[in-house]
């Protein structure tokens, strides 16, 4: 599948050429809704395959602005998908791969929680979500309530 | 000047006055033959003076606190150098040529900085800037003429020495 025909790749190159920091790639790519459309249009697992052979080569600059708009469209996943789809993709390959990463974990805070509620009668829970150090954990006569940010 | 051939990345001892450790990078992202196909972003800037061929070797903030030797890329590492090496917030009013420029996003990402290299006085004080966009290229343009976030711009002057 030719990706890089379902991306606005003039607008795309020069947000890449232009960023100074990986925040200002970051926003200006979720601002364009080729980026969006892209990630409505193709299975993830063929935007990682595409994303892998693409970051390998960086032989043209349109393959290193299509590399970058595959992991900027995984931020329009849910929180759990994205970043599965970041653990398939060899991240390292891009000057700022990891940065992307980082900055879609930073700016995604209302998903990045796992809530439970968990009733009084397993008890064995509650030492699991302390284990696992939960931010909240509030209990009623009924049920217990964990919230653990990931 | 460096060969394009190697896709390595590569990064560079650089550390503040105080020695802090400073992340860069020498970006390999691009080829010299492609760096030669940007008359399209030429175009939408007609005022700016080009002073470089583009190259992605260094960025603003590498051209500003680096000597143009390498990318510095992490907001965090602008403020520390900020701090570090002795720099003071000052106003408009009383900017010269040599003060540096920092462009902030809201969210305080130093999204482009340069050096002043001009000062008109006068009601409005209009300023000129030699800075570099990103992997594109140096250029000399106004204060106002540029493709970064304008709602948030500092001036600074190194002020402290010990």
């Amino acid at each position: 599948m030719e990706v890089e025909k379902l991306l606005d790749l003039e607008a795309l190159t020069e947000s890449y050429l232009f960023a100074n920091t990986p925040g200002y790639l970051y926003r200006h790519f979720r601002r364009n809704s080729s980026i969006e459309q892209l990630i409505k249009q193709v299975p993830i697992q063929v935007l990682i395959k595409e994303y892998n052979a693409r970051a390998i080569r960086k032989e043209l600059l349109k393959e290193v602005v299509t590399a970058y708009s595959i992991l900027i469209a995984f931020t329009f996943l849910d929180y759990q998908e994205a970043l599965q789809a970041f653990e398939k993709t060899n991240l390292a390959l891009l000057d700022w791969g990891n940065e992307i990463k980082a900055l879609f974990v930073f700016n995604t805070p209302s998903t990045n929680s796992y809530t439970e509620t968990i009733s009084s009668t397993t008890p064995s829970k509650l030492k699991i979500a302390e284990a696992v150090k939960a931010e909240t954990a509030t209990y009623s006569s009924v049920n217990f309530k964990i919230e653990v940010n990931l | 000047m460096a060969s394009f051939d190697s896709l390595a990345e590569f990064t560079i001892a650089l550390v503040t006055k105080s020695g802090t450790p400073i992340k860069n990078i020498q970006s390999r992202e691009f080829s010299n033959f492609e760096a030669g196909q940007f008359a399209v972003f030429d175009r939408k800037y007609p005022l700016v003076r080009k002073r470089t061929e583009p190259n992605p070797i260094y960025n603003c903030h590498g051209l500003t606190f680096a000597s143009r030797r390498t990318q510095i890329f992490q907001s965090s590492d602008i403020q520390i150098i900020l701090k570090e090496d002795g720099y003071t917030e000052i106003d408009k009013s009383s900017v010269l040529a040599g003060d540096v420029i920092v462009y902030f996003d809201p969210n305080g990402d130093a999204e482009h900085s340069g050096i002043v290299v001009a000062v008109l006085d006068g009601p409005l004080k209009s300023l000129s800037i030699v800075s570099k966009w990103g992997k594109y290229r140096e250029l000399i343009h106004s204060e106002y003429d540029c493709p970064y976030n304008l709602t948030n711009i500092k001036y600074y002057r190194v002020t402290k020495w010990k």
